[in-house]
């Protein structure tokens, strides 16, 4: 299998609009695309006792969150279409990201129709470039910390999904049942002189340093245009923060001008160590194959996963390609050593083929943190 | 992580390290449980004790009952979640995939007819008609006796086709709207006629409560993990909530529908309602034979169940005729065996029902004297024989689960040539399930059901005066002359008698029924009630309908079913709909269902009333109410009634019918099941319009 550059485009939009995305993709050709089920998160301001005071309280609504492949050339013009369609500039819809990415697998499951693609004229989008995605995976029902952290900095509303992880529980026979395999995955996309700062206050918020509390880990994001619409409640000016804060993105084209002082405070400064020269591998294959090849994977050196299930969909007609519409989304963080080995460890098992209709995606971590022991 | 690699393969893992992970593991189970069983076992104590004042009788059996509920439903939901759910959706996934439209429509079939024999709801029905006469509700004593058999079927081939139509659905991404529609319109039709027709008015109460029966602790999660399953390969654009959903609606619809139209056919050769002398008289015999197997039956039901003049009525108003039979049922053992089941019972019937003389005449003056008088009348002490229990609801839960699991294994493994992933998960799962189903059906029998039935029984105290039989006293060398008369403000004279208790003296009310004259001895049985307000009032009756909705919702936090509905919807919706506020949406649903429905039984009025404006309001509320929310709510009916609501509700409605005289109990389970689907649908439409005004100002 030879290794492909891509951009991989991800939108994460409001369930009650999903269909905008839908119609969107549809419009320009592309014909294969997943979705995923996650929830946004936001502060609400709740009255309490009539009215008399009030208190912020966490809301959830739930999103759906598309991705697709499209070569690099193209991004621009779909990720400003699939904006202007869906209104993502307006606070609250959503948010949209590109990725670079290395792609191994079969081109029928990313092929899009390179000349109704090349048709679409680049709209007048300003995306602000260079931001960090952070991304937490902690014990299901454990989010609620990192997720308040989030909103309190102000950087981003938080998209979570659920996830199974894999690893260490299914080496114990039997007595995996013991250990909870349910995970929650959320991420944010920050600017890049933010993301260390914010990357510190997620692991102090999460106590991800400590032993099985969880993993973070940060990624580049091309370009990216985030929801900011953190806060609900009251109107009390002409135009909300998350309306300034856009706008004065879009004028400025990037959100350095965002960038605060020692974001969380006095934090005793401690050393921590951060594992780097690490690898995304995420291995996407039809429902009931992941865990044949998780376990393929850690036997030849990866720790485990995170497994997610997510829906295929295709606009292609008849499909000799048996990709089942349920999927299973493995990601592995590997060290960048590793990756031979295991993407030939996976090839040598054939999950490629039509039974699994494996396609391995490989993108950059920049760093990543958990507990390492002693 | 990343950075040190371990080898994979097994790790060797210590005993003291196994238990480490054991405890909290199965600690968190526990206290699940236990969260859940506390509210309502502490309800029922706390109201016995300081509303009722009444000390709980066999106070360590009970307390071991509630437990083993707590132990049992931590098993049992363990197995669901590791062992039937994946297994449920595992045959949901590969199904469509590689089989074909008619043996997917078959598969669902056998599923659905399983699912009903696997789970008997028959009995629980019968316990909900026990009290029903043959002469009041024909084509109901009929049908729940004779025709049981044919009653279960039609419940199954109701399953069945739910099942089927449940598939269909997804295949061809059809709304569940439609299907709500038609059905709830054709089972309002006939619910609308029972209101004309005798007969169909009593099938009514039935048919409504099979619907809510029917979907049991494993066929729930089965089917909705079958149906999530199917949904996630079929259908395109819908990938929220909605699918997979569905299923348990429907399975509750189609056998209400099938009893229905079995009732129907059974109506043309059933006898009209009739008065018991018409019962009874010779003339009728014929008519009212087709009720029975045989004559046998006929004749032993009316020597049981009717008083004197009724019996003799029909021997032709022989007396003779009558002791004759009796005779002759005595000296024949099959027949005695036929009849009272077993000598003993026949014994003490006779003991209790036939003069001292003609019993002389019956059983010849040698029986006579070996005669259990003493034993007959005093209360049994219950003898609790652990084997025969633990054998019962072992043999009960291997029957709901090992057919069902078993059939879903042979189509995985052998019809579609699939692995099972984590198949030794699975397997332990099956087995979690099976021992908890055990102790948990073991822990409601000993323990749950029984304090239900102690408060139940106790219950209309607070609006009527109720007998308290295990208080009784027997007074010995009672004579008339210690009976005095006293006088009310109207003129009506009552009697009483002074009795000396402890250093007290207290005048008691005295009966003629219980003073043995021959014997010289006065049965004297304490009366308690009305508590609030006078007899029937206002106030008692009030105290009584609160305690239902109270019971109804903090019974329904403990259903299996449930906490399993609420776990798949709040994962799949990630975390947006919490199964907490599913749970509690439900419970206060099913309590305003037990509000209702106990209003029914107390006032007697007709089941239509109760059924028909929440359903018609149900129905405009489908309409408006997104598809998501449609699948969910409905669905939330079927799980509501469940081996812990169950038991309760019905011991509570039969208590209440038995002590105001009304016919049956039926039709709690029914309104049990309807205000749950507005509880949900009407939160649905608070959280969608919110959701939706958000957008709104965001643009």
């Amino acid at each position: 299998m030879d290794e492909k550059k891509i951009t991989k485009i991800t939108v994460e939009i409001n369930q009650n609009i999903s269909s905008r995305v839908m119609d969107s993709l549809k419009t320009m050709g592309i014909k294969n695309y997943s979705i995923q089920s996650g929830r946004s998160v936001v502060y609400r301001e709740k009255s309490v006792l009539f009215g008399i005071s009030t208190k912020l309280a966490l809301e959830n609504d739930p999103t759906d969150i598309y991705s697709f492949s499209i070569p690099s050339e193209f991004e621009m013009s779909v990720m400003s279409k699939i904006t202007r369609d869906t209104d993502l500039v307006m606070p609250g819809h959503g948010s949209i990201w590109s990725e670079d990415i290395t792609f191994l697998g079969k081109d029928s499951i990313i092929s899009a129709d390179n000349e109704i693609l090349s048709s679409i004229k680049i709209e007048e989008v300003d995306f602000p470039k260079d931001l960090i995605c952070i991304t937490t995976i902690v014990q299901r029902g454990q989010s609620e910390e990192v997720v308040k952290s989030i909103l309190d900095m102000g950087f981003c509303v938080p998209s979570v999904i659920f996830g199974n992880g894999t690893g260490f529980r299914d080496k114990l026979g039997l007595l995996r049942i013991t250990v909870p395999a349910e995970k929650e995955v959320i991420k944010i996309a920050v600017a890049k002189d933010d993301a260390e700062d914010a990357m510190n206050a997620l692991i102090d918020a999460g106590k991800l340093d400590q032993p099985g509390k969880g993993f973070i880990y940060t990624s580049p994001i091309k370009r990216g245009l985030v929801n900011t619409k953190i806060f609900r409640g009251k109107m009390m000016h002409a135009a909300s923060m998350e309306q300034v804060i856009a706008a004065i993105d879009a004028i400025r084209g990037d959100t350095e001008w965002r960038k605060r002082e020692a974001i969380s405070g006095n934090r005793k400064e401690k050393v921590r160590k951060f594992l780097s020269n690490l690898i995304d591998l995420t291995l996407l294959s039809n429902e009931g194959t992941a865990e044949k090849l998780v376990f393929i994977a850690m036997q030849s050196g990866a720790a485990g996963a995170t497994v997610s299930k997510e829906k295929f969909l295709t606009f292609l007609e008849k499909s000799e390609e048996k990709v089942s519409p349920s999927r299973e989304k493995s990601d592995f963080i590997i060290g960048s050593g590793q990756k031979d080995v295991i993407t030939k460890a996976l090839t040598d098992d054939n999950c490629f083929s039509a039974e699994g209709q494996g396609v391995i995606e490989l993108k950059e971590v920049i760093k990543a943190c958990t507990y390492l022991g002693g | 992580m990343a950075g040190e690699q371990k080898n994979s393969g097994k790790v060797k893992i210590s005993f003291k390290q196994a238990m480490q992970m054991i405890y909290p593991y199965t600690k968190k189970r526990i206290m699940d449980q236990v969260s859940a069983v506390s509210i309502i076992v502490l309800y029922l104590i706390l109201f016995q004790i300081f509303i009722l004042g009444i000390p709980i009788a066999g106070a360590s059996i009970l307390a071991a009952g509630i437990g083993l509920v707590v132990i049992g439903l931590a098993f049992f939901m363990e197995g669901l979640t590791l062992g039937l759910m994946p297994l449920g959706e595992a045959a949901g996934v590969k199904l469509p995939q590689k089989s074909n439209l008619v043996s997917i429509l078959i598969f669902a079939f056998i599923l659905g007819i399983g699912a009903t024999f696997a789970e008997p709801a028959i009995s629980v029905l019968r316990a909900a008609g026990s009290s029903v006469k043959p002469w009041e509700a024909p084509l109901l004593f009929l049908m729940l006796n004779k025709n049981a058999g044919a009653l279960v079927m039609s419940v199954g081939v109701g399953v069945g086709i739910a099942v089927l139509f449940g598939m269909l659905r997804f295949l061809y991404n059809w709304s569940l709207k439609p299907f709500i529609f038609v059905l709830i319109s054709i089972l309002l039709g006939f619910t609308v006629w029972g209101y004309f027709d005798k007969n169909i008015m009593y099938l009514t109460g039935l048919a409504w409560d099979c619907g809510g029966v029917t979907t049991g602790p494993v066929t729930v999660p089965l089917v909705l993990a079958l149906g999530i399953g199917i949904s996630r390969i079929v259908g395109g654009k819908d990938s929220g909530a909605g699918g997979g959903f569905g299923v348990v609606t429907l399975a509750s619809a189609f056998p209400i529908i099938t009893v229905f139209l079995l009732g129907i056919f059974f109506l043309g050769s059933t006898p009209a309602p009739m008065s018991p002398e018409d019962f009874a008289a010779p003339q009728n015999k014929s008519k009212v034979l087709s009720l029975f197997n045989d004559e046998n039956e006929l004749t032993a039901y009316i020597v049981r169940n009717m008083n004197a003049e009724h019996v003799v009525s029909y021997f032709d108003n022989d007396e003779d005729k009558f002791i004759d039979f009796l005779r002759k049922a005595y000296n024949d053992n099959d027949l005695t065996v036929k009849l009272f089941d077993t000598r003993s019972n026949m014994e003490s019937w006779m003991v209790r029902n036939v003069d001292a003389q003609v019993l002389k005449n019956i059983v010849g003056d040698a029986d006579y004297d070996k005669l259990n008088f003493s034993g007959s009348s005093a209360v049994k002490a219950e003898v609790i024989n652990p084997f025969e229990i633990l054998k019962r609801n072992f043999s009960g839960a291997l029957q709901a689960i090992i057919p069902l699991s078993l059939f879903l294994l042979l189509v995985i493994i052998i019809l579609l040539r699939e692995k099972l992933s984590r198949f030794d998960e699975v397997v332990l799962g099956l087995i979690f399930a099976i021992i908890g189903m055990t102790i948990f059906s073991i822990g409601i029998e000993l323990g749950l059901s029984r304090l239900g039935s102690q408060v139940g029984e106790k219950l209309p105290s607070s609006f009527k005066a109720i007998e308290l039989p295990e208080q009784k006293k027997i007074i010995q060398n009672f004579d008339q002359e210690f009976v005095n008369t006293a006088i009310k403000t109207d003129g009506t004279v009552e009697k009483f008698f002074y009795s000396k208790n402890g250093n007290k003296f207290e005048s008691l009310p005295y009966e003629e029924k219980y003073h043995n004259i021959d014997a010289k001895q006065y049965t004297f049985i304490p009366k308690i009630g009305p508590l609030f307000g006078g007899e029937n009032g206002l106030g008692g009756i009030l105290v009584v309908l609160i305690f239902a909705f109270i019971m109804g919702y903090s019974a329904t936090l403990a259903e299996p079913a449930l906490n399993a509905l609420g776990a798949t919807v709040e994962e799949l919706t990630v975390g947006t709909f919490k199964k907490s506020l599913l749970m509690q949406t439900v419970a206060v649903g099913v309590g305003f269902g037990m509000f209702f429905g106990v209003a029914k039984i107390v006032w007697d009025f007709p089941l239509v009333f109760l059924l028909t404006p929440p359903y018609l309001l149900l129905l405009i509320i489908t309409k408006i109410s997104t598809e998501d929310f449609v699948n969910i709510g409905w669905d939330s009916a079927g799980v509501t009634t469940g081996p812990i609501t169950v038991p309760l509700v019905l011991v509570m409605g039969l208590g209440i019918g038995g002590q105001v005289g009304v016919v049956e109990g039926f039709g709690i389970l029914a309104s049990a099941s309807v205000f749950p689907i507005l509880a949900v649908l009407s939160v649905g439409l608070y959280v969608n319009n919110r959701r939706k005004k958000v957008l709104k100002e965001a643009q």
